[in-house]
This record gives structure tokens, C-alpha cells and sequence, in this order.
């Protein structure tokens, strides 16, 4: 049986997909995700080979390999069993020393539980187990490409991002954003912060990046696991915007693949949950020092 | 039996301040019951990622507060995110339960 492979990004895989399961008109199909840096270190071929078994029943299948992150794998008839083999065989190709990834290393992907594009696409493209209506092709590829918009700047936010950039370095009081999606965590972490700087405190990466660039903060801590996205994402797209951001990134997980993508996206430090005080005001010193390095530097010059 | 929740870890950025404790046993309660409300819908709809997600912010506020046991329940709910219905409605019960005796821990303070 042939497997069909396609690389790409997530935007043309998740066109491709819904074209797909539209075209099929099938009853039964299954769709996982899986999380590869859960996974040893294998090339797509390999994986693909070694996945092929899960697959053998299938009357169709289609892999994509979306980025170094993801990878979905739809297929049509006997979704559930499919699942539970598929399942398996990624278990059996854990990277030694994964005991609690940060995402699970496969699952079954949920038109309804997520928020993001694919949830949408597929919610109005299928017509599987939850029996939801069916939207035409293009109203979903409108619904869905209007949340592209997620880290976009206007004209007038980038005036006023530029305004505030000038005078972060000369703040007296620091201005630091919490971007936590617990009710509890930023209300914990901001009381503590507040007595002594500007606090600034959100639930999701499309507020955590307005609010960035509305104040440009000296600090932001960083949760991993927000409900609209991966604070990954946003700090990547912060450090793009502004190299010299100081973000900490707050998290239950201290998975190698966490530690990885923080180190790649360059960000400056790295709290465990539960975090104390001490942690977070070292954390503040730090960023402190960082300042008055650069401002003697500047002066030297 | 140990208590519910152990309050060193909270202490650690309250500094015990019980007015702020206080603040925070209402804040830590709401968030609880929300992760608890999404695990149930999760459940109750087959979501395995909703799943995970909602036992992973769970487990990160119960370490937050100090909640040890509820935390480690939480962690047994976020890796068994494949597991069977029945497995999961089982441990939704054993949250359910623990989350109980934290409420009734925290009020009585």
C-alpha cells in the first residue's frame, strides 16, 4: 500500500485536508496529531515506514508533515481502531526520557475542543459522529483566514508601539505583561508584582501581543499552554519584533522539547510551576542588570 | 491522613498574608472549577486534547496553591489522555472528590 506524503506548512495542509475529507464523502474517518519531538529522532521516510502497519486497513490515508512540530494523519474507514494502532506505534517510538511531554505525544483532533483553524475548518467540513452542518469550502477558508489576523500590527498600533519602545529603556517603574490563561496564576503573580511595577495581566496570546505592542513592556512572563495557541508562538513573534524583549516563560513542563523551542525563540529565562518569589524577582534582577550593562555600554560609546 | 493542601508553597509568594491567602483560595477555587467543568465536557464528548489541556492547567494552579494530592490526580488524568471513557470517568470522580476536601480545607481557614 502506498502511503501518500505531503510536506507543508500548516495553512496548505489544512486546505488540503478539508478538500480531502470533502472529496471522500466518507462516513467514517479518523484524524490524529501527533507531537514529534515526543518521537526519536527519525527521517519522514522512516517514520512513515514505520507507521505504514498502523495504516494497513485503511481504504485511504494521507500524512502531512506540517513543521518540525506536527505532523496529521487523516485516513478514511475503522477510524477507531486505526487510532489505537496508530497510538501504539508512536509509543513505541518515544525518545528516551519523554515522561511527560508537553503535548500528547498523538490524539485524536477534536473539531469542537479547539479553537484553532483547523477546528474550524473541520467543524463546517465534515459531516462525521457530531453531526455538524456542513459550511461550503470557501465561507470556511474565509472563517478560518480571519484568524490569521492573530499577530498582525496596524499603522496606528505600530506609531504607538514605536512611542512606547523609546521610553522603555528610561521607565523608572517597570512595566511587565503576565500573559497566564488561569484565573488564579495571574492573579497571583500580578499581586505580587504590583506593588512595585506596572502590571499588565492577560489569558491569551491575541491579547498578550495587543497588549505588547500598546506598551511595550520591559517584561513579560510567559505561560506555554494558553488556550488560543502556544506562548512559544508569540514569543518567537515578540523577540521578531523586538530582539532586545526580555521574556520568561512560565510553565508546569521542563521537557526537552519546551527547553528547546524557548532556547531557538531566544527567550530569557525559564520558570517552573510552582513558582515563589524569589525565582521571579531573580528573574527581575536579571533583566535589571541586562539594562544597566546596556546602558553603560551606550554611555562608553 | 495528611492535609489537602499544603501551604508553604503559596506562603512562598503570599508570605502569608492571610487577607491575600484568602484572595487567592476564592481566585484558586474559580479556576478549578472551570478546569473541572471542561474536563467533564471533554469527557463527556471523547475530547482527548481538551482533555489533556484542561488536566495540565489543572495540575499547574494545584501546585500553585500547594494541592498535592490534587495535583497528582492531575497528572494521572493528563498522562491517561488516551485512556478509556470508564478509566477517565473514574479518575473525574477521584478529582472531583479531592477537589472537594481542598474547598472544604480552604473554607474552613
Amino acid at each position: 500500500m502506498l502511503i501518500e506524503t505531503v510536506e507543508s506548512n500548516a495553512k496548505a495542509a489544512l486546505l488540503a485536508l478539508v478538500k480531502e475529507i470533502n472529496n471522500q464523502h466518507a462516513a467514517a474517518w479518523g484524524l490524529v496529531t501527533i507531537h514529534r519531538p515526543c518521537l526519536k529522532n527519525m527521517t519522514n521516510d522512516e517514520l512513515v515506514l514505520a507507521l505504514k502497519p498502523a495504516l494497513q486497513e485503511v481504504t485511504r490515508q494521507k500524512i502531512f508533515f506540517v513543521d518540525a512540530e506536527t505532523i496529521y494523519v487523516t485516513w478514511f474507514g475503522m477510524p477507531r481502531k486505526t487510532h489505537q494502532k496508530l497510538s501504539a506505534t508512536c509509543h513505541s517510538l518515544l525518545r528516551p526520557g519523554i515522561i511527560e511531554p508537553s503535548a500528547p505525544v498523538i490524539a485524536y483532533l477534536d473539531p469542537l475542543a479547539m479553537g484553532d483553524e483547523l477546528s474550524v475548518l473541520l467543524k463546517g467540513a465534515t459531516s462525521n459522529s457530531e453531526g455538524e452542518q456542513k459550511m461550503p469550502f470557501a465561507d470556511l477558508a474565509r472563517e478560518v483566514w480571519r484568524e490569521k489576523s492573530a499577530f498582525t500590527m496596524t499603522a496606528k498600533q505600530a506609531d504607538r508601539y514605536n512611542k512606547m519602545l523609546a521610553q522603555k529603556t528610561m521607565r523608572t517603574r517597570l512595566t511587565i505583561l503576565i500573559v497566564e490563561d488561569q484565573y488564579f496564576l495571574r492573579n497571583l503573580l500580578s499581586e505580587v508584582l504590583l506593588t512595585d511595577y506596572e502590571i499588565d495581566a492577560v489569558p491569551g496570546i491575541q491579547e498578550g501581543w495587543d497588549h505588547y505592542l500598546e506598551k511595550a513592556p520591559n517584561i513579560v512572563f510567559l505561560d506555554i499552554q494558553l488556550p488560543d495557541g502556544s506562548g512559544h508562538a508569540l514569543a518567537k513573534k515578540i523577540k521578531e519584533l523586538d530582539p532586545s524583549s526580555y521574556i520568561v516563560m512560565v510553565t508546569v513542563s521542563n521537557q526537552l522539547d519546551d527547553v528547546e523551542l524557548a532556547k531557538q525563540n531566544h527567550v530569557d529565562g525559564f520558570v517552573l510551576k510552582p513558582f515563589n518569589k524569589k525565582r521571579i524577582s531573580d528573574c527581575i534582577d536579571h533583566y535589571l542588570a541586562m539594562r544597566n550593562q546596556s546602558a553603560k555600554k551606550r554611555s562608553l560609546v | 491522613m495528611t492535609r489537602s493542601v499544603n501551604l508553604a508553597v503559596l506562603h512562598e509568594m503570599t508570605d502569608g498574608d492571610l487577607s491575600f491567602d484568602r484572595r487567592m483560595f476564592k481566585a484558586f477555587l474559580k479556576s478549578a472549577y472551570e478546569c473541572l467543568a471542561t474536563l467533564d465536557k471533554s469527557w463527556a464528548k471523547g475530547m482527548d486534547m481538551a482533555w489533556y489541556q484542561a488536566a495540565h492547567a489543572f495540575k499547574g494552579i494545584c501546585l500553585n496553591l500547594g494541592a498535592e494530592r490534587l495535583g497528582q490526580l492531575c497528572k494521572e488524568a493528563q498522562e491517561q489522555c488516551t485512556a478509556k471513557a470508564q478509566k477517565k470517568k473514574e479518575l473525574l470522580k477521584a478529582i472531583r472528590s479531592e477537589l472537594e476536601s481542598v474547598r472544604q480545607y480552604l473554607e474552613s481557614l
